[in-house]
């Protein structure tokens, strides 16, 4: 019975979301509207429930027992931890105050240091690094090389594209060089051509997602 | 309103119709008189009246987003990414992209419109006025969702339109790195640890949960045991689902999953990219937490005591966050399953094991994985698979083969056919957009050459 019910609502939402298709009519119009908000607003309580369950608690209930420890340096170092970070949160509910706007944009500074420094850390080691070394191999045979000429032409002119370089010529005309335009253009080409190929990708993961859908909808009842 | 306005076009000469005259009452701010910074500032505006309506409706955009009376969009740290992008409320036309397409995708169609022209004059024409019934319809969009939805519902209602080839019954050489992973997971043994990044949430599993689905049958197939972790909170409720949808499956068999038993579903991540970082460093500390916030009673010192590492990431930059704060932290291979929309962003990592040593993409790899775990179930033939060196081997426990068995697999022809179908009737409506607007733009501008 629950699951019937549960496959009946999907049934409903689903209808509901591709009304979008049908325009701007009133009816159509609030009946997605509606099933948006539906998905916020359940999206919104589970993140709270999930946060609050699996990660408040379990701390709450860790730093009153000396003998467990959250981190691994201790008990001790848990509490430490558990109100400082409640007090930069308190902080931040003070975001209003104007005055007080240079304590808020402290504990968001610590954040956003934080979270640089493990990015940029985690992007050399993880990505920058890696991803030199494995373009730096040119494999064996004459495809090897042309493919690290194209991927080495591809990147150089993309990267091009975003110089705005200009001079002025004797009879105070400006104008870029012409092997400048030429390489920005080039880069033009590889920029649209990598941007179309990512919306033709997502445009496959929609396709994707809505033969899930009809195949539901088709399916249901039966 | 009255203030001038100057639009730089990059690739034309754009400073030959200006005059030349330098300020006399601003002070010089650089010795460098040729210099572009220098050229820029002795430029005149032009009057925003001789600007075309593109480029006033693109400045009338840029005041209103500088309007300091305009309040930003709230955004929720690390909650934001999960939710439904909060311009919904205030910006109705863009419901759609902001449901389907992530914040990345949808900078990446702004850089694209920012290039190649984007429809910033439909956008100015496109004042609110009081409309009949009938013109409420958004005709166009209605006439191209109904073919494209009539191609998809075809192969489900129709049993004779099968377009196209089905995907290969083994990963060949073309895909080495699907391959890889079949093998990494193949190769587990029963009790085997495995770390399992669930990266998704119900907006992809569409797409995702066939992946998901396959690939857990193969752990549990192993008789290994998936410790589940995510820095989405949505995702873990929606990897218990998965669990209960497979546990149910197995029922008929006198099976079960228990969680705490047969897997393990760790508390939310908080912080992203920091919460990764985290469970590399504070590893032990974290796998004694489940989602519940109940002792797991784990005891795991540290990554390098996986057997494997899992990932199944809906977006690539979830991807990007595993190769960078987990996988170079343990010695462990990290292999991951990802959509259509991820690849292209998610390859450079797989290709060259550059962070991922393997990489399954989207439904048609589905397909391929489920007929090569088939083959490994006893009573399989066999047969067709010895070309690809993929023999059957012996499963570690007889039974757990009704993980496989019972796996459901009737829509799965159906909805290949159906991407087909999908994808011709969408790649048709593109060449005729194309074809109707570029005739469009030619004959305005003939019509516009003439005037002149």
């Amino acid at each position: 019975m629950t699951e019937q019910t549960i496959a009946l609502v999907s049934f409903v939402l689903t209808l509901m979301v591709f009304s979008y298709v049908l325009g701007d009519l009133p009816l159509a119009r609030h009946l997605y509207r509606l099933a948006v908000y539906i998905l916020v607003g359940a999206a919104a309580a589970f993140t709270a429930i999930v946060t609050w369950e699996g990660v408040i608690l379990p701390y709450l209930q860790d730093i009153q027992n000396p003998t467990t420890s959250w981190t691994l340096l201790g008990n001790q170092a848990d509490i430490v931890i558990f109100f400082t970070a409640l007090s930069f949160g308190l902080l931040l509910l003070l975001k209003p105050v104007a005055r007080l706007a240079w304590l808020t944009n402290s504990i968001f500074a610590v954040v956003i240091v934080v979270s640089a420094a493990t990015a940029v850390t985690g992007a050399l080691t993880g990505t920058l690094l890696p991803l030199l070394h494995a373009t730096a191999i040119v494999p064996a045979g004459s495809s090897g090389l042309l493919d690290a000429a194209i991927v080495f032409l591809a990147t150089a002119t993309a990267l091009f594209y975003f110089q705005y370089q200009v001079k002025e010529d004797a009879d105070g005309e400006i104008k870029s060089a012409p092997a400048s335009r030429a390489l920005r253009f080039v880069g033009k080409a590889v920029i649209v051509t990598t941007l179309g190929a990512l919306y033709a990708a997502a445009m496959l993961t929609s396709l994707t997602i809505l033969t899930e859908r009809v195949g539901f909808l088709l399916g249901f009842g039966g | 309103m009255g203030r001038d306005f100057r639009w730089l076009d990059d690739d034309d000469d754009l400073f030959a119709d200006g005059d030349d005259r330098a300020e006399p009452s601003r002070p010089a701010q650089s010795n460098d008189e040729s210099s572009p910074a220098s050229i820029l500032r002795r430029r005149q505006d032009r009057p925003v009246e001789e600007l075309d309506s593109r480029l006033q409706a693109l400045r009338a955009k840029a005041m209103s987003t500088a309007d300091p009376k305009a309040a930003p969009p709230q955004t929720l740290y690390d909650v934001d990414d999960v939710l439904v992008s909060p311009e919904i409320a205030r910006k109705p036309s863009g419901v759609i992209s902001a449901a389907a397409l992530s914040q990345a995708q949808k900078k990446q169609i702004e850089l694209l419109q920012d290039i190649v022209g984007g429809p910033l004059e439909a956008n100015a024409r496109a004042e609110p006025r009081r409309r009949g019934f009938l013109s409420a319809f958004a005709w166009p969009r209605l006439l191209a969702a109904f073919i494209i939805f009539a191609a998809v519902t075809a192969p489900f209602v129709l049993l004779n339109i099968a377009p196209g080839d089905l995907p290969p019954p083994a990963f060949g050489a073309d895909n080495p790195a699907a391959g890889r992973v079949f093998t990494a997971l193949d190769g587990l043994q029963e009790g085997d640890w495995v770390l399992v990044g669930y990266e998704y949430g119900p907006t992809a599993a569409g797409e995702l949960d066939v992946l998901a689905d396959i690939l857990l049958r193969h752990l549990f197939f192993r008789g290994a045991k998936p410790i589940i972790v995510s820095s989405n909170p949505i995702a873990l409720v929606h990897a218990r689902n998965v669990l209960n949808g497979i546990s149910r499956s197995v029922q008929p068999a006198g099976m079960s999953l228990q969680a705490n038993r047969d897997y393990y579903l760790l508390r939310y991540l908080a912080g992203g990219a920091l919460g990764l970082r985290d469970l590399s460093h504070n590893f032990a500390s974290i796998v004694n937490i489940s989602a519940r916030g109940f002792p797991t009673y784990l005891e795991l010192a540290s990554l390098d005591e996986m057997a494997l590492m899992l990932l199944i990431a809906e977006r690539a930059d979830d991807i990007r966050h595993w190769a960078e704060q987990v996988a170079p932290t343990t010695t462990v291979d990290l292999v991951a399953a990802t959509g259509y929309a991820a690849q292209p962003l998610a390859e450079p990592y797989a290709l060259q094991s550059a962070g991922i040593s393997g990489l399954l993409v989207g439904i048609r790899s589905a397909y391929t994985y489920g007929i090569m775990l088939q083959s490994r179930l006893p009573t399989s033939p066999g047969e067709d698979l010895e070309a690809f060196d993929l023999l059957p081997t012996v499963t570690p426990q007889p039974n757990l083969a009704a993980y496989v068995q019972s796996r459901d697999r009737r829509q799965e022809t159906p909805r290949l056919q159906a991407m087909t179908m999908g994808t011709m009737a969408a790649v048709l409506i593109i060449a005729f957009g194309n074809v109707y607007f570029g005739l469009q733009a030619l004959l305005r501008r003939r019509t516009k050459s003439k005037g002149q």
